[in-house]
């Protein structure tokens, strides 16, 4: 059994925050992560980021990414790479399965669970056939693994991710030829929407698709018209030619360890469905378990960096490395960033579902307070 | 070859030490260290395997 101060599990934009905050005020700090690679997702997001200056706006993913990767080397975290958290046991033990091959179990004081989140896909005939995939899957390959997944390309959901992906199809030589939106309305950034319509991708609003056709791998989907209800209007079907499905159609929170831990969850659809309850510190409803990134609502990279700061810095002070009054003033500091990145139309309505956890967690806490009384 | 050789935000690939890898009984070329599934994409291979009740194809996803 191998012991540590902080177990931070999951390396990317949030968990390397995390312990970068961590280390820097002195904590001893182990960094797992299932991939063989650090940064998460941020090595496929070669677009531009928005925000503040403050915020990195303007800087690409992976160039954040290398960022927060030197950092960390500098700081001498130690990260285990190729390494599965299988487990939470009692007395803050992470069953880790290194290399695939062993077993190794590491007893920590405090945690940090920044897991991210994994696809959604949506169901129709034929979308279990070779050439159907996520959008993320499609632009790993593409920005990552430099191969390109397929040449006529639809994209079915036009939120950030299907705009984004679909730009950078485009980008790496494909043909989009269509995104599909099931709402009357489109769902992404205007920037990332105009860059697309500028190419000349055609946009099909209430619109999905009913089919996908083919023996080996797609060679076509017929796609339908969706009326107020969302219901397939009779009639108005059409067939495209492709031989690529991508699916952008929402994440979901990775919560397993924090069910495995006993977390308590609330429900909140903006956010991507089931996510645990946490306070202002990224504290989850168990002690000693804090979450940040993706895990505790699905937002962008930028948030999920500074959700790790807070879990970082409040996660150190518990370990008697940071004053409490000044965790406090710091993490007033990056609830302003916070807020300031969840502001205009999109970020609004996380916001508002964030201060409802929030509020759930006071209940919560006030309620086991008057039990033990 | 389905190699995105050259990219507009991402530049020149520089080659890295190709290798030969069997597929099925069938040489291919591929890139060291890269991942496997991205190795079969540039060799045009879409499908990974064939499913146990129904012999339906899968790849990626």
């Amino acid at each position: 059994m191998i012991e540590t101060e902080l177990a931070i599990v999951g390396a990317g934009p949030a968990g390397l925050s995390a312990a970068i905050e961590a280390r820097r005020a002195g904590a001893e700090v182990l960094l797992i992560d299932e991939n063989s690679r650090p940064g998460g997702q941020l090595f496929k997001q070669i677009h531009k980021f928005f925000g503040s200056r403050s915020h990195k706006a303007g800087t690409r993913g992976m160039n954040i990414g290398t960022e927060l990767l030197r950092e960390s080397k500098e700081l001498g975290i130690q990260t285990w790479l190729n390494g599965e958290v299988c487990g939470i046991e009692e007395g803050h033990k992470l069953w880790v399965v290194r290399d695939r091959s062993r077993s190794e179990i590491v007893k920590a004081k405090k945690i940090i669970l920044s897991t991210g989140a994994t696809e959604n896909a949506v169901p129709f005939p034929g979308w279990e056939l070779p050439g159907v995939m996520g959008a993320g899957a499609a632009q790993t390959m593409i920005n990552v693994n430099r191969v390109l997944p397929g040449k006529k390309v639809i994209m079915l959901g036009s939120g950030n991710v299907g705009v984004i992906v679909a730009y950078q199809l485009l980008q790496a030589g494909a043909e989009v030829v269509a995104i599909l939106e099931a709402a009357p309305k489109l769902g992404g950034y205007g920037v990332h929407t105009a860059k697309v319509s500028r190419a000349g991708v055609p946009f099909y609003v209430s619109h999905t698709i009913k089919q996908a056709f083919g023996t080996d791998h797609v060679e076509a989907v017929e796609i339908v018209k969706l009326d107020d209800s969302f219901k397939k209007v009779p009639g108005t079907e059409r067939t495209l030619e492709v031989d690529t499905v991508c699916l952008a159609t929402g994440l979901t929170p990775l919560t397993e360890l924090a069910w495995l831990a006993g977390c308590k969850f609330c429900y909140v659809p903006v956010l991507g469905g089931h996510l645990p309850i946490h306070d202002d510190k990224m504290h989850s409803t168990q002690p000693d378990i804090f979450i940040a990134g993706d895990i505790s609502g699905i937002e962008e990279a930028s948030t999920a960096m500074e959700e790790g700061k807070l879990a970082g810095i409040n996660a150190a002070c518990e370990l008697g490395y940071i004053a409490p009054e000044e965790a406090e003033v710091r993490s007033r500091e990056i609830w302003d960033s916070l807020n300031s990145l969840r502001s205009g139309y999109f970020g609004q309505k996380r916001r508002d579902s964030k201060v409802s956890i929030l509020q759930k967690s006071e209940e919560l806490i006030s309620y086991f307070k008057a039990m033990i009384i | 070859m389905n190699r995105i050789p050259n990219h507009p935000i991402l530049g020149e690939e520089k080659p890295g030490k190709e290798v030969q890898i069997f597929v099925d009984g069938r040489p291919i070329m591929a890139s060291e260290g890269e991942m496997i599934a991205a190795a079969l994409i540039a060799n045009g291979i879409w499908i990974n395997r064939y499913t146990a009740h129904k012999n339906k194809p899968r790849g990626i996803y």
